[in-house]
């Protein structure tokens, strides 16, 4: 059974850890919610696998732990600021640049709604079961990241800052 | 149908993921270094806490706890073991209940409330139209029958199903929200519709409309019972104030007089005050201060509570009957009806990292029809918990579906938990 995890912590580590990078903007960060969803998956094993998808337990799990990490120790990382660790790749391309920047200023679980509903494409019921949130709150929270990113989308070459003044 | 910006979302989160650094290549090894870690911390802290529990025993309760302005006591009346917590199919093994994980049509069954011993109401996904109305799924004869199937009015886009109401289906009611959007953008302009169906059966009525030009909000239907009201929660730049609508069969909404600033409170028929700019009422929202959220009020009976100060306890949150927060020794439940503290506990510590076990959320408090049960179903540590304040029992669940708690879902079969089945 150990094998077996291992296993799994092999095989599914680079797909977790990029999973991790689109829920948080950051390497590190990413790499963090990968091992210890892993770890608590390590945990339950058994039970989990024997219920068929340690896959979606893990992406659950990171989905909330970025969440409650936000909440509970990282009020530096101002609402409506740019955060100083946000990774800038200059070949997503100048447009989607702007957006993937705008992505990091939203408050976390509006953020994750939106990875959820647009990168791993959930339903909204389906959300509300990762999250444990209900419809209503699925919704408002789009659409208040949804109302956000298009405040903030500018032509590509305004900064967030000057436009924001 | 989605918009630009939806499309370029898609698009560039796609493109980030391709571009995302590859793990270390030490991952696996880190993962295993956090396990033992976990492991020895573990043991040290169950060696420690076996010392204390002798001690804590021996010391009566100093406090008398009230229901209003009183102090919570140090310690607490009970504590309620979650981190020892079995899965809810060992805990509770009479209350399980097994259905088919999908309809015929291939519909993933998502149950949402149990209506009698072979009537469970299901909100089903996965079919062609992505927001699919509720349905009553008859465990017996496997029949499937839709509460509606209501074309899109004019102008209306997206409209599907918004959202069950959890409070109605504990009445003779059915309610579910049907959405939609005007102007071709979640975010513009909402249209929102409340629908009623008898529990026992019975053609589903559209109670009331929700037409809001110009403003964003949330329509969050609540009541318990025949009584429906519906709060309107405004955000955006546009701000305003909640408000609360009383939904007669057969008439128009009707303000409540005096709602202003008050919105659903997730239980019943009763409605919270909250701050400026806080979130619509959510099963687990953080409020940031204490001062928030410290008045509930029965739209129908006309009760006013107002929760007891609470000193030394941070991180609160409360439900019209219940507070959660972080005590000095930990995190603690707290009763308005009968002033009892319960104080959670987890054997095993959760994680070094920069979060702590505590009560991620509350997700809902069932009212009185399960014989006067109260339960609490929570996040603790990222696992789904349901405590029966009653015994003080606590059991493991993979989620939280109104009343049917999701516990397994495999070999084309799921397993939920009936709390009312719970002895």
């Amino acid at each position: 059974m150990a094998e077996d995890f291992e296993r799994f912590v092999q095989s599914r580590a680079a797909a977790l850890v990029r999973y991790g990078f689109v829920l948080s903007g950051n390497p590190h960060d990413a790499a963090d919610l990968a091992q210890e969803a892993l770890v608590r998956l390590g945990e339950t094993w058994a039970r989990v696998r024997d219920k068929g998808d340690p896959e979606g337990y893990v992406r659950t799990t990171m989905a909330r732990l970025h969440v409650n990490w936000w909440r509970s120790a990282r009020r530096e990382y101002l609402v409506g600021a740019v955060p100083d660790r946000a990774c800038h790749d200059g070949s997503i391309g100048r447009d989607d640049d702007g957006l993937w920047q705008a992505l990091a200023t939203l408050p976390p679980r509006q953020r994750v709604v939106l990875v959820l509903r647009y990168y791993e494409q959930y339903t909204d019921e389906e959300i509300t079961q990762v999250l444990g949130i209900s419809r209503g709150t699925v919704r408002s929270q789009a659409a208040r990241g949804l109302d956000k990113l298009r405040q903030l989308r500018t032509p590509a070459d305004e900064p967030i800052t000057r436009r924001r003044s | 149908m989605s918009t630009e910006l939806e499309d370029d979302l898609i698009r560039v989160l796609g493109a980030v993921a391709n571009r995302a650094p590859e793990p270390d290549p030490d991952f696996a090894a880190m993962v295993a270094g956090r396990r033992r870690h976990r492991r020895r911390v573990r043991r040290t802290a169950t060696a420690a806490l076996s010392a204390l529990a002798a001690a804590i025993i021996a010391i009566p309760v100093a406090v008398t706890l009230h229901g209003d302005g009183g102090q919570v006591g140090q310690p607490s009346r009970s504590t309620i073991d979650i981190g020892s917590a079995r899965p809810a199919e060992q805990v509770w093994p009479d209350a399980v209940v097994r259905l088919p994980a999908a309809l015929p049509d291939g519909r993933t069954l998502h149950a949402v409330a149990r209506l009698d011993d072979d009537r469970f109401m299901i909100a089903p996904t996965g079919g062609p139209d992505p927001y699919s109305f509720p349905a009553v799924y008859n465990a017996r004869t496997r029949e499937t029958t839709e509460l509606m199937t209501a074309t899109a009015p004019s102008g209306v886009s997206g409209y599907g199903f918004g959202g069950v109401v959890p409070g109605m289906i504990a009445g003779r009611q059915l309610a579910w929200v049907a959405a939609g959007r005007i102007g071709g953008s979640i975010a513009n302009h909402g249209y929102y519709e409340v629908w009623t169906a008898p529990a026992a059966g019975g053609p589903a009525v559209r109670r009331a409309v929700f037409d809001l030009p110009g403003e964003v909000s949330v329509v969050q239907p609540f009541g318990d019972g025949d009584v429906l009201y519906a709060s309107v929660t405004p955000f955006g730049p546009s701000g305003g104030q909640s408000r609360i609508y009383r939904l007669p069969a057969g008439g128009n909404p009707q303000l409540v007089p005096g709602s202003e600033g008050w919105s659903s409170a997730d239980l019943g028929n009763w409605a919270a005050q909250r701050s400026n700019g806080s979130e619509p009422s959510t099963p687990g929202a953080r409020i940031p201060s204490e001062a928030a959220v410290s008045t509930f009020w029965n739209i129908e009976t006309g009760e006013r509570r107002t929760r007891p100060r609470l000193p030394g306890i941070t991180g609160l949150w409360c439900l019209p009957e219940i507070c959660t927060g972080t005590a000095s020794d930990g995190p603690v439940l707290y009763r308005f009806d009968d002033a009892s503290t319960f104080r959670l506990t987890d054997r095993a510590p959760a994680s070094t990292g920069s979060h702590s076990p505590a009560v991620d959320a509350i997700r809902f408090a069932i009212p009185s029809t399960f014989g006067g049960r109260r339960f609490v179903g929570m996040w603790w540590s990222s696992k789904g918990v349901v405590v029966d304040l009653k015994t003080g029992s606590a059991a493991t669940v993979i989620g939280f579906s109104h009343q049917l708690p999701p516990l397994s879902r495999a070999g084309g079969e799921q397993q939920v938990l009936d709390l009312s089945r719970i002895p």
